[in-house]
């Protein structure tokens, strides 16, 4: 994907100062458009079809609707948004979910912000992107 | 008889001739008297006649078919008849037991006939001959010895004397014997006898043979009494009294009423003080005086009768005195006096040398003999001796109520009639007379041909058993027992029979309840494997002299046939196992001189060798002054019930070893399940932690990075650094906390690798919480280390039992230190230890350390499955361990794990390639990130090259099948490919292994894996 806009990213998490860390290291960064935060998933379609984001940031551990069963949803709208898992959980199990319900990367909030950066730009060059943490687990497992 | 019938006829004939005389009276007076006088006359002349002719007859026949007609009557008799030879002439002066000793050492069976072969289970007679007396007649029995010793005190005549013989098989056969010795010139040469199989007989007890004893001499005297002079019947009933009720003495006196003494006519058992003709003093002190004083009673025939006189002891008898008895030994006796034809004619006397309650039957027995002797008396007394005898004989039998005696003629039919017809039959005169015998007889017997086969035997044989069940007048039926004799004339001619029997039918039953207990318990015995025995205690000193008998089950126990022989205290012992002989010898002395009862188990040997384990419960029982009479005890097979015990005890045990054993499992389980709760919820605890802590350190981080690209004081920066460093450490120790958080139990193990230096930095944190406050924690890793072939949370698992352990073990050092370290080593592997500085392993806790369980503190510290926990995770990394310790030296841990192979271009990984051509770019995408993860470098190129790539990428639907054909043939490695995606065509290579082009992503982890695995093994072992 190849763009000279700005990358249009959406943020799906229920905690706030997470969401809002994001959002100022990727306005640092620079080269992307905050498109906004959901504190759960369950209007993501519908905001996805609304506000065209690159990349979704979503995260797992939510209270109301399942993120896996959003993500399908996604996939299933045949819509050009990618999709990368933000979770503080790292288990081989969620990994498969993720990648089966069309995920383009899997990324440790523990990894840091900068993973997230990196993350965002494999994904928007075609690669499907694991954190070192995530690739170091799916690996062992 | 005769004569009585042709006066009978003279009678009749003078009275019809002479009917209405007036001198008829007269004249048939005359004429009676004249024709009784021809009639005896010519009676007598007849019968001399006739028995001159008969006499001749028989010599003449004799000579000229004696030898024939011997061997037809041996061979075809009906009993068993026999010669016994002496090698040497037995001298009759010898002492009996010299005697005996020389019958058995020079005795042989010279002859026998087929019974006799078929009694002792022969099949022909020429078998038996040549046996040696003891083979026939056991010399251990002591019966038997008994049984020789009547023998020569009979004056070797001895009559129906009963011995126990063995057969052919050892079995004992118990016989009825009749012998005759033949003496010449004062030596033993020969004995002749007959004897017959009494077996059956004997087992239905000692009065049934009595009685039969009894009713055979009653019938054989009242056959005598007929035709035998005086002297001669007064001599057999004698004998036959002697016999028939085994009393050791018989005496018949003959009173003189002008002297008023008696004289011996004839006596049995006494020695030569009282000679026959002896006399003996008939005052009323004596006692022969005191039963002469005895009145006659008088029959409602005129027959008069006495009561016998009966004494058990003569010592105590207050009535009379006899020292002459007493000399002789008498202590029993029945005396009877004997009714002459107006007078008593003298007494009849059976006495014993013991004490003896004789039975009424026997009394009864003594008191009819005497009558019939008394008849004999009368017979000879007068001219009308015949029809006197004959009536007093019909008042003899007729005396006898309780038995039915009788006669048959000829053609079967019943000729006389007594009172005991009556009362056993049930008929009166009138009705009986000329009734069918058969009419006795019960429908089945009379089917089988019972009656004629009766009388067919008493015709041959003389007498025929009589017991049976017959049948009354009113059709009941009663257990009659008695016997059938022939009734011959002095020629031989056959009269008819007699028969002698009475009601048995309460002793039948008696008997057959006998049976019928002996029966039950007989097989009670044989199913709960119980024998009885008894030892007859006559002589104490000498138990081998003692008489013992066993019941069947005891023979079965000890492996014997009941029966096989007779058994004796020493056969007993030889089947005792050698060992615990002694021991019941001590029981049975202890119980024959105290206690009285004895219990013990021994072992037995059984003829096959087989031995069994019995116990053995015995009483002594005593007489009336207290001596041992004889010892009663039962023998029990107790090794089925031994053998359970030693099998249920085997099982306990076992059981309890199972019990042990499963229990020490279950705390196995049971600590390896506390253990792993622990983890896991210290896991769980970790995993909570740490995720919530990473969460809040993201916006943390993301705002420090913020505020850091602002313009700030060098002041503030500082502040910044410091406040970055600590969560930069926080972050560190929320890793760790996650990687405890992985499951201890979960140790598959597919090519995945750790990098200790990466590794460190998040565990120190969480190692140096595992260690006391004051012990300090360093790192020693040797530079470019490689990463090692471990999972990094079975790694963390592993490092951080050692830490703890160490930490642990320096819990009471001032200054402890714990040293985490690695380096590579030659062989392509990683060496990391823990060492510590603490009091260090004594020898044995060094060798047994590794042990599950094994710990030395207490439990509350630790599980004991640390040190094997990680020793299991080695072993399965393909690893080692070694421990270097020493008392006060400290402790290192060390372990040796592969080092991982990273490949490259020039370190291609042997055996595989992958070619990754799935159509989806982002699944594409994904299995190159997973390989790339696990250590393969990923070359994107249009077809595969065997000399740089691993992974060829094809943004094509399908791979060129033509790029996977080449690459195969012209890899110089020989690997094999494994395809993602799919190909135009197949290839038929079993090279090529194809995943498809939508492989799920668990399936792609698996083969990423086994592929690592393959070629870790690969390494390892290079093919040659």
């Amino acid at each position: 994907m190849i763009l000279n806009s700005p990358i249009r990213v959406l943020c799906v998490d229920d905690n706030f100062l997470v969401a809002e860390g994001i959002k100022i290291k990727l306005s640092l960064a620079g080269g992307f458009e905050w498109l906004g935060q959901l504190a759960d998933a369950e209007e993501l379609v519908q905001q996805v079809r609304h506000t065209h984001p690159h990349v979704v940031l979503l995260d797992i551990d939510m209270p109301g609707k399942d993120a896996f069963a959003a993500l399908e949803e996604l996939r299933d709208e045949g819509l050009d948004t990618r999709v990368i898992m933000v979770s503080g959980h790292v288990r081989t199990d969620l990994i498969d979910r993720a990648v089966e319900a069309g995920a383009w990367g899997y990324v440790s909030k523990g990894e840091g912000a900068e993973q997230i950066i990196h993350a965002i730009h494999d994904v928007m060059d075609g690669k499907f992107v694991m954190g070192p943490e995530v690739a170091s687990e799916y690996r062992a497992s | 008889m005769i004569g009585a019938g042709l006066l009978a006829i003279v009678l009749a004939l003078s009275l019809a001739f002479n009917a209405n005389s007036q001198w008829s009276e007269i004249w048939s007076g005359i004429a009676a008297g004249a024709g009784m006088l021809l009639a005896i006359m010519a009676a007598i002349g007849l019968y001399q006649q006739r028995r001159a002719r008969v006499r001749l007859d028989v010599i003449k026949d004799t000579l000229i078919h004696g030898e024939q007609r011997y061997r037809a009557f041996i061979q075809n008799s009906a009993e068993a008849i026999w010669r016994f030879e002496l090698e040497r002439p037995v001298p009759v002066a010898l002492s009996e037991d010299q005697q005996i000793d020389q019958y058995y050492q020079y005795g042989y069976l010279a002859e026998c006939n087929r019974m006799m072969a078929v009694m002792y289970g022969f099949d022909d007679p020429g078998q038996m001959v040549g046996m040696r007396l003891n083979d026939i007649l056991p010399r251990d029995n002591p019966r038997n010895i008994e049984f020789l010793r009547q023998f020569i005190q009979s004056g070797y005549h001895l009559i129906d004397a009963e011995s126990d013989d063995v057969n052919r098989h050892g079995h004992v056969v118990h016989a009825l014997n009749n012998m005759v010795g033949v003496i010449e010139n004062g030596h033993g040469i020969r004995v002749w006898g007959t004897n017959r199989d009494i077996t059956q007989q004997r087992r239905s007890g000692e009065e049934a043979i009595a009685r039969m004893r009894q009713q055979s001499a009653l019938a054989e005297l009242s056959q005598r009494a007929v035709t035998d002079s005086l002297q001669a019947v007064i001599e057999h009933a004698s004998k036959l009294v002697h016999n028939a009720l085994s009393v050791d003495f018989v005496t018949v006196l003959e009173f003189d009423p002008v002297q008023h003494q008696f004289r011996v006519r004839f006596g049995i058992g006494w020695d030569s003080r009282i000679p026959n003709g002896d006399l003996v003093p008939a005052d009323s002190n004596s006692q022969a005086g005191f039963t002469l004083q005895t009145s006659p009673t008088t029959t409602r025939d005129g027959f008069a009768t006495y009561e016998p006189i009966v004494f058990e002891d003569i010592r105590n008898d207050t009535r009379f005195k006899n020292t002459r008895l007493l000399e002789q030994g008498v202590v029993g006796a029945v005396t009877v006096m004997i009714h002459g034809e107006h007078n008593p004619f003298g007494m009849l006397g059976v006495y014993t040398a013991k004490t003896r309650k004789f039975s009424s039957d026997q009394i009864e027995f003594v008191q009819a003999v005497a009558n019939l002797i008394a008849a004999v008396v009368v017979r000879q007394a007068g001219h009308d001796a015949l029809c006197r005898s004959e009536a007093q004989n019909r008042m003899l039998v007729e005396q006898v109520k309780d038995y039915a005696i009788f006669m048959i003629d000829p053609d079967g039919r019943a000729a006389s009639w007594n009172e005991g017809v009556k009362r056993v039959l049930g008929y009166d005169e009138e009705d009986f007379l000329g009734t069918p015998a058969s009419d006795l007889f019960t429908q089945s017997d009379l089917f089988k041909g019972v009656p004629q086969y009766e009388l067919a035997e008493a015709r041959a044989r003389g007498q025929a058993n009589n017991d049976r069940w017959m049948v009354r007048k009113d059709g009941s039926r009663f257990w009659a027992s008695g016997i059938t004799t022939a009734l011959r004339d002095e020629d031989g001619r056959l009269l008819g029979f007699t028969k002698v029997m009475r009601d048995d039918t309460p002793r039948r039953r008696v008997e057959m309840q006998l049976r019928r207990n002996q029966r039950s318990l007989s097989a009670a015995q044989r199913i709960a494997h119980i024998g009885n025995w008894e030892l007859q205690l006559s002589n104490l000193k000498d138990l081998e002299q003692n008489v013992l008998t066993w019941s069947d089950e005891v023979y079965r126990i000890f492996g014997f046939k009941p029966g096989e022989f007779v058994p004796t205290n020493q056969r007993f012992f030889q089947s005792v196992h050698p060992d615990d002989r002694q021991a019941i010898a001590d029981n049975v002395k202890a119980a024959l001189h105290g206690s009285g009862v004895y219990g013990i188990e021994h072992r037995i040997v059984r003829p096959d060798g087989a031995q069994r384990i019995v116990h053995e419960q015995a009483e002594v029982e005593y007489d009336r002054i207290g001596r041992p009479r004889r010892l009663i005890g039962t023998v029990q097979d107790i090794t089925d019930r031994k053998q359970a015990e030693v099998e249920l005890e085997h099982y306990r045990t076992h059981l309890e070893q199972l019990v042990a054993q499963r229990s020490r499992e279950l705390e196995a389980s049971h600590q390896r399940l506390r253990h792993t709760e622990r983890m896991v919820a210290l896991g769980t605890l970790s995993a909570g932690l740490g995720h919530d802590m990473g969460n809040l350190l993201l916006p943390i981080r993301i705002r420090l990075d913020a505020i850091e690209l602002k313009d700030q004081t060098r002041t503030v920066l500082e502040d910044l650094q410091v406040i970055r460093m600590a969560t930069e450490y926080l972050q560190r120790l929320s890793n760790g906390l996650r990687l405890l958080a992985i499951d201890p139990e979960r140790n598959r193990h597919g090519g995945e690798t750790t990098n200790v230096v990466e590794w460190w930095l998040d565990a120190q944190p969480i190692l140096k919480n595992a260690l006391r406050r004051g012990t300090t924690l360093q790192d020693k890793f040797q530079p470019e280390l490689p990463a090692v072939q471990l999972p990094r949370h079975q790694f963390m698992q592993m490092i951080f039992n050692l830490v703890q352990n160490a930490g642990d073990a320096l819990h009471d050092e001032p200054e402890g230190h714990v040293e985490v370290w690695a380096h590579r080593t030659d062989f392509g592997h990683v060496q990391i230890g823990v060492t510590d500085n603490g009091p260090g392993m004594s020898p044995e806790v060094k060798q047994r350390c590794l042990e599950p369980f094994y710990s030395t503190k207490t439990r509350g510290i630790s599980t004991g499955l640390g040190l094997a926990l990680v020793h299991g995770i080695v072993q399965r990394a393909g690893g080692q361990i070694d421990i270097d310790s020493e008392i006060g030296q400290g402790t290192t841990i060390s372990i040796t794990l592969p080092a991982s192979t990273h490949f490259s271009p020039q370190n291609p990984p042997p055996g595989f390639i992958a070619v990754n051509s799935l159509s989806d770019p982002r699944m594409r995408s994904f299995v190159s990130s997973v390989l790339s993860s696990s250590g393969y470098q990923v070359i994107e190129a249009d077809r595969p090259d065997p000399a740089r790539a691993q992974l060829w990428m094809t943004e094509t639907k399908s791979a060129d099948i033509d790029a996977v054909r080449d690459f195969i043939e012209s890899d110089g490695n020989h690997r094999r490919v494994v395809l993602f995606g799919n190909l135009t065509e197949r290839i038929n290579d079993p090279r090529v292994l194809q995943l498809g082009d939508r492989p799920r992503p668990a399936v792609v982890r698996q083969t990423v894996t086994n592929i690592a695995e393959v070629q870790s093994s690969l390494i390892a072992e290079p093919p040659p």
